[in-house]
């Protein structure tokens, strides 16, 4: 039971290549880092595995399984900015209910009082949005979670409290859990290996 | 005389509820910071604190239904809404946080033209250099927003504000999140030099480690209050120094201390 990305390529022009031969497992419950300049394709390959864009080249096979366009997609993306992913005209309650509806202990163990529910996103900070998208991702079938730098806009006290939440689910589900970022910091005290995506690019 | 002098600085904003319900809102309770020439600042606090709040109180952008109290002084005058224009852009120099901030349609070299002195060719000498300084492509600059990486952006937007020989401060709000160790230098560098050469810089962000390399003393907000003002030196190992307690609890909260333990 794997994530697992076979000689993965992707390019915006013909034969200008962002990155190629691009080959990771993630294993069940495994936590795997991945960093690298700005601009060298890290959001684009998340985006690759969480099927939101195709590749030029190369396979994503899920537990086995080739992926899937629709249905649910057991690799769910937290992106950078929660702002941008939420319906700036849905009350954050709809937009967290969407596809499931989470129990209060998951609420709970991210913090969401009751009395943002009825807000709109705009009413809400950065923190406080990214805690709704974590656990919208959180839904009962998802197998693995990509984090691409999803404490970035945070404050120290707040991107510790909302890691530690996170690790204790995937922990508890065994989750599978790819962590993008630039602070080496956290990929040391989160993941058990890493790679540089620089090493594939300009192939 | 400091340069920028900010006193119990309050912004609420009046909002509509239900019908023609009003209430008022106060994110911003008290806040005071005081930046000399050639001082490095760095705003640091809570996300929500009001940190971008205050940047842009004194940048004088605030929407519409804000109500601003307590003094904002610049060289020892009062600034609001009205005379800070004259300031804008020209002494006072101001590096957005949202990436949202570039204009979608235009191609990126072009944006960053807009704001240099001089014809046209110097315009484009400079922006060719601006773009080379911070380690970007001068093919990039063709691009448009949107084909650009958030490290990129990041530094486009830098770029923009790098204008005016009188500028005298700089507030960089959130400069630096999702850039690379490397760019991360040339950022940090650059407002290194920038307050050498006598300029007063107020850094909001996030990033504490990166903040002490440059910066001469740290501001803490929390809840739209100023909680600690204290020199950078104070900031070492444990943070055995760091009297204030929610200041302590943000040191020892980093990645590169006890980060979850800490919680």
């Amino acid at each position: 039971m794997s994530l697992k990305v076979n000689n993965l390529g992707f390019c915006y022009r013909p034969e200008s290549w962002v990155f190629r031969n691009v080959s990771i497992e993630v294993p069940k419950g495994g936590r795997i880092g991945i960093y690298g300049n700005s601009g060298c394709g890290k959001t684009t390959l998340a985006k690759i595995l969480a099927s939101f864009i195709s590749p030029k080249e190369g396979e994503v096979v899920v537990d086995g399984e080739n992926q899937k366009r629709e249905g649910f997609q057991p690799v769910q993306l937290i992106f950078q900015h929660p702002e941008k992913t939420m319906n700036p005209l849905w009350r954050m309650k709809d937009s967290l209910c969407e596809s499931y509806v989470p129990e209060k202990s998951l609420l709970d163990a991210f913090g969401i009082r009751d009395e943002w529910m009825e807000r709109y996103p705009i009413e809400l900070s950065g923190g406080e949005l990214q805690r709704f998208s974590i656990v919208r991702a959180l839904h009962p079938e998802t197998k693995y979670i990509i984090a691409d730098e999803m404490t970035t806009m945070l404050d120290a006290i707040t991107q510790a409290s909302i890691w530690k939440g996170l690790l204790e689910i995937v922990k508890e589900r065994n989750l599978g859990l790819i962590v993008i970022s630039h602070e080496m910091a956290i990929i040391d005290k989160i993941c058990d290996s890493c790679l540089n995506l620089e090493d594939y690019c300009h192939a | 005389m400091p340069l920028l002098q900010v006193n119990n600085l309050s912004v609420s904003f009046d909002q509509y509820g239900r019908g023609l319900e009003r209430f008022v809102t106060t994110p911003i309770r008290s806040l005071s910071i005081e930046i000399g020439k050639g001082e490095i600042l760095a705003v640091v606090g809570a996300s929500g604190s009001g940190k971008s709040l205050l940047a842009h109180a004194i940048m004088g952008i605030l929407p519409a239904n804000a109500i601003v109290g307590g003094e904002i002084k610049f060289k020892g005058n009062l600034i609001d809404e009205r005379s800070i224009k004259k300031y804008r852009g020209k002494q006072i120099a101001f590096i957005p946080q949202s990436v949202n901030y570039l204009d979608p349609s235009m191609k990126v070299k072009n944006q960053v033209r807009i704001g240099l002195p001089g014809i046209k060719s110097e315009r484009i000498e400079k922006q060719e250099h601006l773009f080379e300084k911070f380690g970007l492509k001068k093919s990039d600059g063709d691009l448009y927003p949107f084909e650009l990486s958030g490290g990129m952006m990041r530094r486009v937007l830098f770029t923009t504000s790098m204008i005016s020989p009188d500028t005298e401060l700089v507030i960089a709000d959130e400069p630096t999140p999702g850039i690379h160790r490397s760019a991360l230098d040339l950022v940090l560098n650059q407002l290194k030099t920038i307050a050498d050469s006598g300029i007063g810089v107020m850094l909001i962000t996030h990033d504490i480690i990166s903040a002490l390399k440059i910066a001469d003393r740290v501001s803490v907000f929390k809840d739209g209050c100023t909680v600690d003002d204290i020199p950078a030196s104070f900031f070492s190992a444990d943070g055995e120094s760091l009297e204030n307690e929610y200041t302590r609890m943000l040191w020892k909260s980093l990645p590169e201390h006890s980060f979850m333990e800490a919680i």
